[in-house]
């Protein structure tokens, strides 16, 4: 790797959280152990099941988890952006990968190889603390996403990531199509496509062209604690 | 800002050459005759005409059409 890639990969692992605590020298030491790959809109990571290659950092680019029904069904569990990382769990236990990964833009991602991450977890017990404390976080949210699968109906997830999508909206807009909201709230498409035309009815969102513009804050707010 | 809303306006919904099967359906859906199929894959010949209405998602039977959208609360009056 040149020095300038090496100098990059370290500050991006230095925006990570699992790396935010460790210095300069040791962060070179992780980056030495990566290896960057490319990768096309849509292209397939890896897949649920095979043998973990792995720990991820997104430099560039948006990745999908994602669980397959024996349908076919999608269901993303994250959506990952640069600056993020994942197959974590894999890399700890040794297990196979829990979910899928694809990309749903082009995508710049770096690989620490497990191996590497184990070495570098026994000899840093600082790198060890962030991952306990990123473990615990992915829990809190796995619990929210049990809950709203187990406890609120269609329209109400789908009021929550309405809700979310447009808190988070102003400074870089995440585009999300029918099939991608259908694929986060655990539905299909059609559903999405109905829910929506209901919420426009009752006034509370309204389409303008691409965007998509919630009306009445409250009421939807109201829906997604149902 | 200025450059994002431009932008936008001449959005359309987007089509996955790798899907589509060049069916037609989408084109005799669009109200607006906005689309054509070309060397057998659907698109947009008139994309200014398109209203962004959905019908021709709504059609395509192999999910290659799809609308993005970007969520945002109504700016207070």
């Amino acid at each position: 790797m040149s020095s300038d890639g090496l100098d990059n990969l370290t500050r991006l692992l230095g925006s990570v959280p699992y790396f935010a605590r460790l210095d300069a020298a040791t962060l070179e030491v992780v980056a030495r152990g990566a290896f960057r790959r490319r990768f096309a809109k849509g292209q397939m990571i890896f897949l649920e099941g095979e043998t973990c290659a792995g720990l991820w950092v997104v430099e560039k680019g948006r990745v999908r988890l994602l669980r397959l029904s024996t349908e076919g069904r999608e269901q993303v569990v994250k959506l990952l952006g640069p600056g993020e990382f994942f197959n974590e769990v894999a890399v700890l236990d040794g297990g196979p990968n829990p979910v899928s990964a694809m990309t749903a833009m082009e995508s710049i991602l770096w690989v620490i190889e497990r191996k590497t991450m184990l070495e570098l977890l026994e000899r840093y017990p600082a790198l060890a603390a962030g991952v306990i404390e990123n473990l615990a976080s992915r829990a809190r949210h796995l619990l929210a996403l049990v809950e709203d699968l187990s406890l609120r109906t269609v329209r109400a997830r789908l009021a929550k990531l309405l809700l979310a999508q447009a808190e988070g909206g102003s400074e870089a807009p995440r585009r999300l199509t029918q099939q991608e909201m259908a694929a986060q709230v655990g539905t299909v498409r059609e559903m999405v496509s109905r829910v929506l035309r209901g919420f426009e009815e009752e006034g509370l969102i309204r389409f303008d062209r691409h965007r998509l513009i919630v009306v009445d804050r409250e009421g939807l707010e109201k829906e997604a604690k149902v | 800002m200025e450059t994002r809303m431009d932008e936008g306006e001449r959005r359309t919904p987007e089509i996955d050459g790798g899907l589509c099967t060049g069916c037609g359906d989408c084109v005799a859906a669009c109200p607006v005759g906005a689309l054509a199929v070309r060397e057998l894959r659907a698109t947009f010949i008139h994309p200014e005409y398109c209203r962004y209405c959905g019908e021709c998602e709504e059609l395509c039977a192999v999910g290659a059409i799809s609308r993005p959208f970007e969520v945002s609360f109504a700016e207070k009056a």
